[in-house]
């Protein structure tokens, strides 16, 4: 039993048997392989077809009998084998060729703009026909000395006006050459199409190109930029003749397969009697390591595709972690919602993320599954559907931005003086709450700016602390809160409501280490200066927590290196300037490792260790406990008072 | 030596003569040609002869025209350009050179 087709052969149908056409179509193809460099192959083709449909129609008892095998074999036998056909012009072809690359020298000879394949005037190819090389590298060279010197730009015009356009002859045999040419393949395109371009010039899988552009995007960013360069360089693919240009010749079995019948011809002349069996063994041999060759690559692009798969599948319960609030992913949640008051534009926002995310995300799978299943499904829609979703999440996040903006855009700022009771010596201390222990970074910076997110709220460390001289007699701290908002009043209350403390208490100001935003509350950049004004003669003690404030004014960075200062008529001069080393610090008689604090776990409260003193504060009692050794006696102090703040 | 290729040197420009020629005395297609060459055995494969054809044409020593046949599809008719005719001219001047030439140095006693 066999199958049978119809087919239209030069203009007369017939009916054919499976292996006939089988035989016919392969003798075909051959032929078209054989003549593809050959000017007019498909006139030549045509002609061998229509007189093979004429041989086979006088072979038919009737019109409607069934081409069978032996037919197809007595024709091909008439026609002509391939390799006949090649020994027989074979020298005629050669000198074609020769006659050809004459030509080709004369024409290229002058120097000419290339109307035909131009991305400006022409000028890159008209050079590259010249040199007789790729015009996309000379495009590139030129963006590169356009990009660097500047003088490209220049260049490309003065060549421009010098350079005359290619006349119509020189078009015509430029045509017929058959170099092959770098195009960006827009058929099969994932963005610019210029992988799937490069991946058919260099005869490979565009999967590989694509793999390794992916890598240098991220791995050194330059990838970005060649990408970018190429897509502005290389021309697109668009009539049929560029397309053929784009694939050149291509290395597929039936023209490896004639390199290599083509070799052993040359070795028939030497050795005929073994020909055969060696031409039916190399055929055997190629096509074995073509197969493997084969099952070699599709093994790596499923592992690709599994790890795209896993990739897409990890993100996506990332997201759900992340906007469901499951798990320690709920702060980005929390941080949305404490940042945008309204909710609205908080859910548009949101909205806009998901939609990039998933569209990628998706899109992402979708390609995992294609390498994998070898899904033949039109990717087009499916790709447009998905990019139609990321620009509308683009489209509502700015929208979201706008309106975000448009929330914070005036700043108040609310001022306060605390007055410090006047001592000789004044001890800055910074007091570290519990919260500020568990928490989740946000945002660490050099400069000790730090924004976290515990379970109660947003800490941030960017209070500033600034030092100045008293013109009165008296020390007082000013503080003032800022805070952004769409009004003015709006901002200032936003500024009241930051929970930032300042606790004179005897010598000592204790601040806070953190400004502390509340889960309830709404966080609008709120910020906290501090200038404590003390008069001269005063010493300073500070802490690393206070230091750190001070540091963050940025102009007077090298002004606090130590840790023990005093007012001047001049300013603030510092008295331990040798930081550097510890183990000086460590001999001098004043003790650096004052204060320290201790961390009670057991208890709520904060603890204070001075060196003689334990202060406790707890919901807002202060118990001072103070140790003194008098003599022999060792005397233990407590004081009970209730906080004013 | 290869004889083959030798053969295949000796044929090929007198296989242009000859199919210039045979389109000379009128209007043909190319089975017509291939008739005639099979019947003289200039052509052992018809292949051979099609992409001759290509190339005459394109280098315009031949033009063709189609022509409504009733027992199938349309056919290529070829005809001579003028160019043609001048070629033709010019290679059955030297063909009758070299007959007499070669007749000249192989018939010597």
């Amino acid at each position: 039993m066999n199958k049978v087709f119809n087919i239209n052969l030069g203009g007369i149908v017939f009916t054919i048997d499976d292996v006939a056409f089988e035989k016919l179509s392969n003798y075909i193809n051959k032929l078209k392989t054989h003549f593809a460099n050959t000017q007019g192959a498909k006139d030549i083709i045509m002609d061998i077809e229509a007189r093979m449909a004429e041989l086979i129609s006088g072979k038919l008892p009737n019109p409607s009998a069934i081409v069978n095998e032996t037919i197809i074999s007595e024709i091909i036998i008439v026609m002509g084998d391939v390799n006949e056909l090649d020994d027989e012009d074979s020298s005629e072809r050669k000198q074609t060729t020769e006659q050809k690359t004459s030509n080709e020298f004369h024409n290229t000879n002058k120097l000419r703009r290339d109307l035909n394949n131009k991305v400006l005037a022409g000028v890159c190819s008209g050079i590259a026909n010249y040199f007789e090389i790729d015009p996309t590298l000379v495009r590139v060279i030129f963006l590169i000395v356009f990009f660097i010197f500047g003088s490209g730009g220049l260049l490309y015009i003065i060549l421009w006006v010098l350079m005359k356009p290619m006349e119509e002859s020189d078009q015509l045999s430029l045509n017929s050459q058959n170099k092959k040419h770098l195009f960006r393949d827009t058929d099969e395109k994932v963005l610019g199409g210029i992988c799937s371009g490069i991946a058919i010039y260099l005869g490979l899988d565009a999967v590989w190109v694509r793999l390794f552009f992916a890598l240098s995007f991220f791995g050194f960013g330059f990838g970005f930029i060649v990408y970018v360069v190429l897509w502005i360089v290389v021309p697109k693919a668009l009539t049929p003749t560029q397309k053929l240009q784009m694939k050149g010749n291509p290395i597929d079995v039936s023209n490896i397969e004639r390199e290599v019948k083509n070799t052993f011809n040359q070795a028939k002349q030497n050795a005929p009697k073994v020909a055969n069996e060696v031409k039916s063994f190399a055929g055997n041999a190629t096509h074995a390591i073509i197969e493997i060759a084969g099952v070699v690559i599709n093994a790596f692009g499923k592992i690709f595709a599994v790890a795209l798969l896993l990739l897409g599948i990890i993100g996506i319960i990332l997201t759900a972690f992340l906007y469901f609030g499951i798990s320690k992913g709920a702060f980005i949640k929390e941080f949305l919602n404490m940042c945008i008051d309204d909710g609205t534009v908080l859910n548009i926002i949101k909205s806009g993320i998901l939609l990039i995310v998933s569209a990628t995300l998706l899109s992402i799978i979708i390609s995992a599954f294609r390498l994998l299943f070898n899904l033949k499904f039109k990717k087009r829609p499916i790709y447009s559907i998905l990019s139609i979703i990321s620009f509308t999440g683009f489209a509502l996040l700015i929208y979201g931005g706008i309106k975000y903006g448009n929330s914070v855009k005036t700043k108040s700022t609310f001022t306060q003086n605390i007055s410090v009771e006047k001592h000789d010596t004044l001890y800055l201390i910074s007091t570290k709450k519990e919260k500020d222990n568990e928490n989740i970074s946000i945002l660490t910076d050099d400069d000790g700016i730090s924004f976290s997110m515990s379970d109660e709220g947003i800490l941030q460390q960017t209070q500033k602390l600034k030092i100045k001289k008293s013109f009165s007699d008296s020390a007082f701290i000013e503080v003032k809160k800022s805070s952004h908002g769409y009004t003015k009043s709006d901002a200032l209350s936003f500024a009241k409501k930051i929970n930032y403390n300042i606790l004179p208490h005897d010598s000592t100001i204790y601040f806070d280490h953190s400004i502390f935003i509340p889960k309830n509350e709404k966080w609008k950049y709120p910020d906290v200066k501090m200038t404590l004004n003390i008069p001269v003669g005063t010493i300073l003690k500070i802490d690393d927590g206070v230091k750190e404030m001070l540091n963050r004014n940025k102009f007077n960075e090298n002004e606090y290196s130590g840790k023990i200062f005093i007012m001047t008529e001049k300013g603030l001069k510092c008295l331990d300037n040798s930081t550097d080393s510890n183990e000086k610090d460590d001999d001098d008689d004043i003790n650096i490792n004052w204060p320290f604090f201790e961390s009670d776990s057991t208890d709520t409260g904060i603890h204070v260790f001075t060196k003689n003193k334990k202060i406790i504060i707890k919901n807002g009692n202060k118990t001072e406990v103070e140790e003194k050794k008098i003599g022999p006696f060792h005397l233990k102090i407590e004081r009970h008072k209730k906080d004013e703040n | 030596m290869n004889i083959e290729n030798t053969k295949a040197q000796m044929k090929k420009g007198i296989l242009e003569y000859c199919i210039l020629s045979i389109i000379s005395r009128g209007e043909v297609y190319a089975s017509d040609i291939i008739e005639e060459l099979k019947n003289s055995k200039m052509i052992v494969v018809e292949g051979t002869l099609y992409p001759l054809l290509t190339r005459l044409k394109n280098d315009e020593l031949l033009s063709y025209q189609w022509v409504e046949s009733n027992s199938g599809p349309p056919r290529k008719y070829f005809q001579l350009t003028s160019e043609g005719k001048r070629i033709l001219k010019e290679l059955s001047e030297t063909w009758n050179e070299l007959v007499i030439a070669v007749n000249r140095t192989t018939k010597k006693k």
